[in-house]
């Protein structure tokens, strides 16, 4: 994939950020980094943009010119990193299935890891830093790298998902795990899908969700280029409280004109943000799935 | 004084330097922005701030602003204006940055990003209406008007060309033909004048500034608000037809155009030996009174009968073996491009400008782009395209041609200087003569003179131009004659007594 010099500015990249859509401000976005960095910036210069990023990966798919976006996001923020907070990761398990810090921690876990019958293995340190632009400890790696076994690894937090495949795991997101167990939805439902691991694999996801859509019937956080709107809070920065996206504001946006009857989420750190926005009920997808 | 830097530094440490003393260069840029500190507007002057807007969509003009703002609202950029009239300092409004010469690059002074201004204000849905900030990108007032089950008329195939930008020129689609030009869809704008009033104004309200404004490249305000028509969504379904000679494929595409036989009609062509004509219709009804009534009059062929003629036409001429293999090879990108399965539904094309703009750019876009153009009346047209391609015969293996017509509803005022030429009735025909560049290296001078050589067609027959500002003004004077533009020249003067609102571009 190609950097930031290809970078023609045509700007089709900033209609699904998150950060554009709040804040319009062409410098906080992927087209700005990359156009300031074409003028001479450096990294360092760069450090209001690449904090505000919530990596959704959303500029990826639509780039006309197939830039590398997140890879070059998580490349800079390098060299001027996001604050870590201190993860201990839960050693010596095996399994094939990753739930992201969030869902670790959330009541739901015991759900997902009943209606999936997997074991779960903890890389949410591992995900944490790559989202940061921290460096790994190469033991650290070589341990979780070890403790991944089957054929297919399910990781919920979609940050994950490049890495993996790049290190020649098949990945699939948590969404997708469940969607494969026909879980109850209706055409009335607003379904959130989750925008890391989506755009990560755009080309196949976007006609398997498609075909979901077509065969339910209900609204999904999706835009006209068929990138999915993000609401920023399973970034990083809004778990640490450091989050310029007000993901109450992206869901208000997602919800806006649409007649639903339920919000249906793929991801835990979602549930939030539409629940402060609405009244109708909002639930994860381990809940609708038997 | 602050010299006025027109470019990313060429060496480390040499930044680069206007040195043309006809232009502003940098006096009394301190105290403009300390009066607009005061008066809490946040200016901002980092490296990375301003060499993002260094340049513009053709990638040939290169400027940097002094410092950067962030459109916010019409008091914000009232108050810009009313202290760059005082402190003699040059503003340049910039929507979503795809002019190609340079229009929306400052060349030092203030920028002001107008696309922070990008809120939906209103949708009327009885009147079919929407009140938006016209920094909005015309994909974002789609996306909201979307979900409200409507559209807009017609905008550029560009997802982020901006509204006021758009208003400002003209903005042409396939359905142009029908609908008119973009600035005709404008029922009412909010304008801030150079000197920092701001005005409402409409055909009743103001009517001299709304045609001022209306295709008036930026010279007589900014628009900050624009009411505009819209229409139900509909999705779309496209035909193709394919012709191997140009002339028979513009008259094809005037009969089309001028007896309303479809909702969208265009040309778009690989070189000038596949000629595509686009179709579409916005019904079910409208496409079966076309194949009833207008099909067998088009002399296209469909996708097959036209690779079977390719295919004869190009084992006759085997020295042509690389045009023939560039034309199925391109072809083979293109088409899928133009036919994502998740963007169909029922056979239909349900987010035409998502496809055709993603396709725009992805296989015309590039670093640099030239897109010189042809304005015309009816009679002129063929003869002008014809020319046109001759010349980028000439200067490139590779270029696409796009035609389309553009609907006009009597003569207007701001038609006056502006990409429709006086002699059109009833409607004006443009052609854009795109040279594939990327992959290949030109110089700013053969781009200049292939440029030139296409305009000067335009001279020689008396046409007009959709791209005469910025670097190609030279043109303007020559196109428009000298009483024209000394009129406008006067009238420019009158509303921007210290000539601060977008300089270079006009005047």
């Amino acid at each position: 994939m190609k950097d930031y010099r290809a970078c023609t500015g045509c700007g089709i990249c900033v209609l699904p950020c998150p950060v554009w859509q709040q804040t319009r401000d062409l410098s906080l976005t992927l087209a700005g980094r990359a156009l300031a960095l074409q003028g001479g910036a450096t990294a360092g210069e760069l450090r209001e943009s690449l904090e505000a990023c919530v990596t959704c990966g959303a500029c990826e798919p639509v780039c006309p010119e197939e830039i590398d976006t997140v890879g070059m996001t998580l490349e800079l923020r390098k060299a001027a990193p996001l604050f870590l907070p201190e993860l201990h990761a839960k050693n010596g398990q095996k399994g094939s299935f990753l739930p992201g810090d969030s869902l670790r921690k959330h009541r739901l876990c015991d759900v997902v890891l009943e209606r999936l019958t997997v074991s779960p293995v903890d890389g949410s340190d591992i995900a944490a830093a790559i989202e940061a632009g921290r460096p790994i400890a190469p033991d650290r790696l070589t341990q979780f790298l070890e403790s991944l076994t089957g054929t297919e690894l399910i990781a919920d937090d979609g940050i994950l998902h490049r890495p993996l495949r790049s290190w020649g795991f098949t990945v699939i997101g948590l969404g997708e795990a469940l969607l494969r167990r026909r879980p109850a939805l209706h055409a009335t439902d607003l379904y959130v899908i989750e925008t890391r691991g989506y755009h990560a694999d755009f080309p196949r996801l976007v006609r398997f969700y498609d075909e979901l859509r077509q065969r339910v019937g209900c609204e999904m956080n999706l835009d006209l280029q068929r990138a999915a709107i993000a609401t920023g809070a399973a970034s990083l920065q809004h778990r640490t409280g450091r989050g310029q996206v007000e993901a109450a504001e992206q869901a208000r946006w997602i919800l806006e004109g649409r007649d639903v009857k339920r919000v249906v989420v793929e991801c835990v750190d979602d549930i939030e943000p539409f629940a402060q926005i609405t009244d109708v009920p909002v639930v994860h997808l381990a809940e609708v799935t038997s | 004084m602050v010299t006025c830097a027109v470019g990313p530094d060429s060496l480390q440490g040499i930044p680069r330097q206007q040195t043309n003393p006809g232009r502003w260069n940098g006096e009394g840029w301190g105290s403009f922005v300390s009066d607009l500190k005061r008066q809490g507007v946040d200016v901002r002057e980092g490296r990375a701030d301003r060499s993002l807007y260094r340049t513009d969509g053709g990638g040939v003009a290169q400027g940097m602003a002094h410092g950067v703002v962030i459109a916010r609202s019409a008091q914000q950029i009232a108050t810009i204006l009313r202290a760059a009239q005082t402190h003699g300092v040059p503003v340049k409004t910039r929507g979503g940055g795809l002019t190609t010469e340079g229009e929306s690059v400052a060349f030092g002074g203030l920028l002001v990003a107008m696309n922070g201004l990008s809120r939906v204000r209103a949708i009327d849905k009885d009147s079919l209406t929407v009140r938006t900030e016209a920094g909005i990108y015309w994909h974002s007032l789609a996306e909201t008007l979307r979900r409200q089950g409507l559209d807009y008329l017609s905008a550029p195939l560009n997802l982020t060309s901006s509204v006021g930008g758009t208003l400002g020129v003209g903005g042409v689609d396939v359905n142009s033909a029908k609908y008119g030009c973009s600035a005709d869809q404008a029922v009412a704008l909010q304008v801030v004048t150079p000197t920092g009033e701001t005005q409402e104004c409409s055909e009743t309200e103001n009517p001299e500034l709304f045609e001022r404004v209306l295709l008036g490249h930026g010279q007589f305000g900014v628009i900050t608000e624009a009411t505009m028509k819209v229409r139900p969504y509909t999705p779309c379904s496209m035909h193709y037809f394919y012709y191997s000679s140009l002339r028979t494929a513009i008259e094809d595409l005037q009969l089309v155009s001028n007896e309303g036989a479809a909702d969208y009609c265009g040309i778009l062509t690989m070189l000038d030996r596949a000629v595509n004509l686009l179709v579409a219709f916005d019904s079910e009804e409208r496409e079966r009174q076309f194949l009833s009534r207008w099909r067998r009059r088009l002399r296209g062929y469909g996708e097959f009968g036209f690779a079977a003629r390719m295919a004869v036409h190009y084992a006759l001429r085997p020295w042509r073996v690389r045009e023939a293999l560039y034309l199925r090879d391109r072809k083979n990108a293109l088409m899928p491009e133009f036919e994502p399965p998740h963007h169909i539904r029922k056979g239909k094309i349900v987010d035409r400008t998502v496809v055709f703009s993603r396709a725009v750019w992805k296989f015309w876009g590039g670093q640099q782009m030239v897109i010189p153009d042809l304005s015309t009346s009816a009679e002129k047209f063929v003869e002008a395209v014809e020319r046109g391609n001759a010349v980028c015969r000439e200067y490139f293996p590779h270029y696409t041609l796009y035609c389309v017509g553009i609907k006009l509803n009597g003569w207007r005022e701001r038609y006056e200087l502006s990409c429709i030429p006086r002699d059109a009735e009833g409607m004006a025909w443009g052609c854009e003569f795109e040279p594939m560049l990327k992959g290949a290296t030109y110089s700013r001078d053969h781009l200049q003179s292939f440029k030139n050589a296409i305009y000067d067609i335009g001279l020689d027959m008396n046409t007009s131009y959709y791209r005469f500002g910025g670097m190609m003004k030279g043109y303007i004077r020559r196109a428009f004659g000298d009483e024209l533009v000394d009129k406008h020249l006067a009238l420019k003067r009158k509303a921007d007594p210290a000539m601060i609102l977008n300089a270079d571009v006009i005047f």
